[in-house]
C-alpha cells in the first residue's frame, strides 16, 4: 500500500520540518509512505527545509493558492503510483500521526474519501468562536452548493481512495477547493465518512489560517463559476 | 419593489466594499487604489438611497436631468460588457498560468520518475 502525504506549503519554514518528522513512516503496509510538500510560490526557504526532513518537494514558481498546490500534489502523487492520498495543513493545526485514522477506512473498509473533522467531539471546545462561525456558515453553503452535508467541509486533513482522486474534477486554486471536493463526492458517488481529528490551534496556526472574511470570497468564486462557467 | 433594489444594491456594495478591504490587507492594492474604489463602493450605496442626487449633480452643471440619466444607464450597459469580457479574459489567462506552473513543478518529478523506471 502506498500512501502519499500531500501538504501545500507558503512561508512555513518556522513549522514544516516538525510536521513532516511526525507523518509516521511506515503504516501497516508493505508500501511506501511519501510525503509530497508543494512549495506554492513562498519567499521563505521551505522548500530547502522540507527537502531536508525528507519531503519530496515540487515547486510553484509563483503563488497560485491552496487549490493549485493540491492539485499539483495528487497528479504527483498519482505519478508515482499512490494508493492512498492524505492532504494535511502544513502549518501544524493538524497531528499528523492521526493520519493512521483517516486511511483506516479507506484500506479496511473500502471507503472511497475520508474527512477528518475538527467539530466532532473534542474538537468543539478548543476552537475560538469565529472559527466555528465561519466554518458552519461554509457547511451550508457547501450544502447549497453541492447537497453534501459534511460538520468540516472546510477540513484540510482528508483522505481518498486512488480511484476517487482519479475520478474527481477539481480546478479550484483557492481555499474553495475544499467544498468542491465534497461536491465531488457526490458526482462521483464516492462512499465518504467523517472520523474526528484533534485541532491543535497555536498563536502560529491562527495566524496562518483562513480569515472567516474569506468566506466572502470563497462565496464569490463558487458564484462566479456557476454563472460564467469554469475549465476543468 | 424600490425598496428591494435598495436593499440589493446595499448588499453588492457592501460585499465589494469588504472586498476591497480584504484587497488592501493582504496588499494586492495600494492604499490609494483602495480608497477611491471604497469611494466608489459607498458612492454607489449612497446613490441608491438617494437617486436623485445624481439629477442634483446633474442641476448643478445644466439642469438637463433627464438626459444625464439615459447616459448614465447606457453606460451602465457599456460598463457590464466590458466587465464580463474582461473577466473571461482574465480568467482564460489564469487557466493558462496555472497549467504552466503545475507543468513546471511535476517536470522534476516526471523526469526521475522515467529514469527509475
Amino acid at each position: 500500500m502506498k500512501i502519499a502525504v500531500i501538504m501545500p506549503v507558503f512561508n512555513e519554514a518556522d513549522v514544516i520540518e516538525k510536521v513532516i518528522k511526525r507523518v509516521p513512516k511506515k503504516l501497516p503496509n508493505d508500501g511506501w509512505v511519501k510525503v509530497f510538500v508543494v512549495d506554492d510560490g513562498s519567499d521563505d526557504n521551505s522548500s530547502q527545509i522540507a527537502r531536508r526532513a525528507g519531503a519530496t518537494v515540487l515547486r510553484h514558481p509563483i503563488n497560485l493558492g491552496v487549490g493549485a498546490a493540491t492539485i499539483t500534489g495528487i497528479r504527483a502523487a498519482l505519478m508515482l503510483g499512490a494508493d492512498v492520498l492524505v492532504t494535511i495543513d502544513s502549518d501544524g493545526q493538524h497531528d499528523p500521526l492521526e493520519i493512521k485514522k483517516l486511511v483506516s477506512p479507506i484500506v479496511k473498509d473500502g471507503y472511497d474519501f475520508v474527512i477528518g473533522s475538527r467539530f466532532k467531539v473534542n474538537g468543539q471546545k478548543k476552537a475560538p468562536w469565529h472559527r466555528l462561525l465561519g466554518n458552519y456558515i461554509m457547511n451550508i453553503i457547501t450544502f447549497c452548493f453541492y447537497g453534501v452535508w459534511a460538520s468540516d467541509t472546510q477540513s484540510g486533513f482528508k483522505a481518498f481512495s486512488r480511484k476517487a482522486a482519479q475520478s474527481m474534477q477539481l480546478s479550484f486554486f483557492g481555499y474553495e477547493i475544499c467544498s468542491e471536493m465534497i461536491g465531488e463526492i457526490k458526482k462521483r458517488k464516492l462512499r465518504y465518512r467523517e472520523v474526528p481529528i484533534k485541532i491543535i490551534y497555536s498563536d502560529y496556526s491562527l495566524r496562518k489560517g483562513q480569515s472567516p472574511l474569506n468566506a466572502i470570497n470563497i462565496l464569490l468564486r463558487m458564484i462566479s463559476r456557476i454563472i460564467l462557467g469554469g475549465h476543468k | 419593489m424600490a425598496i428591494v433594489l435598495k436593499i440589493i444594491a446595499t448588499l453588492l456594495g457592501s460585499v465589494a466594499l469588504a472586498k476591497t478591504v480584504l484587497a488592501y490587507k493582504a496588499k494586492e492594492d495600494s492604499f490609494t487604489v483602495s480608497l477611491v474604489w471604497a469611494i466608489v463602493w459607498v458612492g454607489i450605496i449612497f446613490i441608491a438611497w438617494r437617486p436623485a442626487t445624481i439629477d442634483q449633480i446633474a442641476d448643478i452643471f445644466d439642469g438637463r436631468s433627464t438626459t444625464i440619466g439615459q447616459i448614465a444607464g447606457i453606460g451602465f450597459v457599456l460598463l457590464v460588457f466590458v466587465l464580463y469580457r474582461m473577466y473571461l479574459k482574465a480568467h482564460r489567462q489564469e487557466q493558462k498560468i496555472i497549467a504552466l506552473t503545475r507543468h513546471i513543478a511535476l517536470q522534476g518529478l516526471a523526469k526521475k520518475n522515467k529514469r527509475q523506471k
